[in-house]
């Protein structure tokens, strides 16, 4: 066997598994998506653009009607997935450099830790949330002990307890990345930069900062993605005030049984996120090139 | 004013082994450099120089002592603000910048030079180091001889007072390591900055330093030049470490009234009268290789000429020499002769018989 049969059966697993089990699924999202819904669920095998005109605000065609509600729902979301990612970076470069800078041992046993919420289940973990943040939960209860609020504050459904699932839930994909980039920062150049007369803040900024990018650029991509998508939190902490994309698109499946809208709305999540990706990928090779 | 640049006082220095217990890596140093010398600390692993070197460049700490740079006490002085550079090991070159940028690294932070002094500074040192044209490269475009001499330039630029060098030619190959040692040489003698230079290569630093400082075990062995130190070994660390030398041990005394032998533990000879005042002492001849000689070069009338009668095991022909591993009794030699033409090497095939001479007024010995 030559080498390049034997690529191919070794790829062949992979490749197929994810020709039918993901190009699959794709290809009758998108048709989908310019089929008409039918009346009580289904489709109807018609050629239907309104489901795109919808989401940009002109519901059937009608030019009068301009009602952006899926667009400024659409905006959110993004709002939301932005403001994750910063949270999660100021939180996570911080402990990522000191951990860095652990002996190995401790450093095992810390990353460990960071890895730890990942051995339980998710849905879970939000309930616990739900248990922290609700008016009579242990926050309140917390707070009106010590005498800080009279009444207790509304924090669950709303869109801080959202962002703090989302944080939550996605700061170990920010951590990571940013962990591994900043871990591979060779110690003596750190060293060269004090020895050139860089104090710590101007090390930092020049050397450090440039160096762990990539963690950066991939933490900031693994967390925006799925917090762009994300159904589960803003279902479960933000009940029916905080509307994220992934709630529309979950609810025109399962509620309304609008299947072709909510395509339409997946389809259009997944140009976005490719077209992210791929502003993502052209700035890591620019970065791989030093390496 | 004196010379004195730097001058080292006393400085200790002790490490936590991760197994529990304290390696001394400094024992109470006390070493003064001065202005436009050319400094080699010379030891082998372990012996403390590159301690020694960031106890200065102020990546460690000193348990006690004193390190003063023209007077002045820098051992509170932050790393980043003592008048001192470093070539590190690896280069240590900043990867996301260019040449250019990593030369000017210092200049850029320290903010007090003009866009166009900068410049001028910039070209200099590029002329110094010899890479005009490769400033927009970045450093993986570099060789590793190239990258050297950016991490070089990078350094001096900031015109330290003392630049401290790290083993920085241990990772390019032979010939490019006896260029960049020249090169070295005549950067120092014209940028008139005092360079302490670490190695553990002694041939390295007997061809470069103005001043070697062998070290061992945390403490300083022997300083002096590099004749000095390779002629006139204080003790055997340094005979031993500094070029190749052949050891012999053993016991001066008389047996007859007449005669003074030598009783080594693999070797008894004959030692000339003068030999007397080492009567029943133990001592330690270092024969260098090339202290050696063969009988048809030089007469042997002198009673101080010895000779030895071996048998060859390997000979290493090098060209304008060879050298000999031979076996006198139970004692390995080594040998370096001159060879003046291809007949003689015959001389020297395995397990022939041949008698070598030394002068034993010229060679060291240790009590």
């Amino acid at each position: 066997m030559n080498n390049k049969r034997k690529l191919l059966f070794l790829l062949s697993p992979f490749t197929l598994y994810i020709s039918i089990f993901f190009l699959g699924p794709i290809l009758i999202l998108f048709v989908y998506s310019f089929l008409e819904p039918g009346l009580y669920g289904g489709v109807v095998w018609n050629f239907y653009h309104h489901n795109y005109g919808r989401i940009l605000g002109w519901a059937d065609g009608i030019i009068e009607e301009f009602n952006p509600v899926y667009f400024k729902i659409f905006l959110n979301s993004f709002r939301l997935a932005l403001i994750t990612v910063i949270i999660s970076l100021i939180i996570c470069y911080p402990t990522a450099l000191w951990i860095s800078r652990q002996k190995p041992k401790l450093k095992v046993f810390l990353l460990f830790l960071i890895t730890l919420p990942f051995f339980s289940s998710l849905v879970v973990r939000l309930f616990a949330w739900m248990l922290l943040l609700k008016p009579s939960g242990l926050i309140n209860q917390f707070l009106s002990y010590i005498g800080l609020i009279n009444s207790p504050l509304q924090m669950l459904f709303t869109e801080t307890a959202v962002l703090i699932g989302l944080v939550y839930i996605l700061i170990p994909f920010m951590f990571l990345p940013l962990y591994a980039s900043i871990e591979k920062i060779d110690n003596s150049l750190i060293h060269a930069s004090n020895d050139l007369g860089g104090n710590k803040i101007v090390t930092f900024l020049k050397i450090t900062l440039p160096l762990s990018f990539p963690g950066i650029l991939g933490g900031s991509i693994l967390v925006f993605i799925p917090s762009l998508g994300n159904f589960i939190v803003p279902d479960l902490l933000g009940g029916a005030k905080v509307m994220m994309i992934g709630n529309i698109i979950e609810q025109s499946f399962l509620t309304a049984r609008n299947w072709p809208f909510g395509a339409c709305l997946a389809i259009i999540l997944m140009i976005v996120v490719v077209v992210l990706l791929s502003f993502y990928v052209k700035a890591l090779s620019k970065y791989e090139k030093i390496y | 004013m004196t010379d004195t640049l730097i001058s080292i006082e006393n400085v200790c220095k002790t490490y936590d082994t991760p197994e529990g217990g304290k390696v001394n890596a400094l024992k109470n140093i006390s070493l003064n450099i001065n202005y436009n010398e050319f400094i080699t600390l010379l030891g082998p692993s372990g012996c403390g120089k590159t301690t020694l070197l960031k106890t200065i460049s102020g990546f460690e700490e000193l348990d006690s002592g004193d390190i003063k740079i023209e007077g002045q006490s820098i051992i509170d002085t932050p790393s980043y603000k003592r008048p001192v550079n470093t070539v590190f090991q690896n280069y240590a070159l900043f990867p996301h910048m260019s040449v250019k940028k990593n030369i000017t690294y210092g200049l850029d932070i320290n903010k007090s030079l003009n866009e166009s002094e900068k410049n001028k500074k910039f070209k200099y040192v590029l002329n110094l180091i010899g890479l005009e044209g490769f400033e927009n490269r970045m450093p993986n475009q570099l060789s590793g001889g190239q990258q050297q001499r950016v991490a070089l330039a990078r350094a001096i630029i900031n015109e330290p007072k003392i630049l401290l060098l790290d083993e920085p030619l241990s990772a390019l190959d032979k010939k490019l390591r006896s260029n960049m040692q020249i090169e070295l040489k005549n950067i120092q003698n014209q940028s008139g900055i005092s360079f302490i230079f670490v190695t553990h290569d002694q041939e390295e630093a007997l061809s470069m330093s103005d001043k070697i400082i062998v070290m061992n075990n945390g403490t300083i062995s022997q300083e002096g030049k590099p004749e000095e130190i390779y002629y006139q070994p204080k003790n055997k660390f340094t005979a031993d470490f500094i070029g190749e030398t052949n050891m012999i041990s053993g016991l001066v005394y008389k047996e007859s009234s007449e005669i003074i032998h030598f009783k080594g533990k693999d070797i008894t000879f004959e030692l000339p009268n003068s030999f007397h005042k080492y009567q029943n002492k133990n001592i330690t001849f270092s024969i260098r290789p090339e202290q050696f000689f063969i009988s048809d070069i030089i007469r042997n009338d002198s009673p101080n000429i010895l000779s030895f009668e071996v048998e060859v095991i390997q000979k290493l022909f090098f060209g304008s020499n060879i050298k000999i591993i031979c076996k006198l009794e139970n004692q390995i030699l080594h040998c370096l002769l001159k060879v003046l033409d291809q007949e003689t090497i015959k001389m020297f095939d395995k397990d022939k018989k041949l008698k070598i001479f030394f002068d034993v007024t010229k060679i060291k010995l240790f009590e």
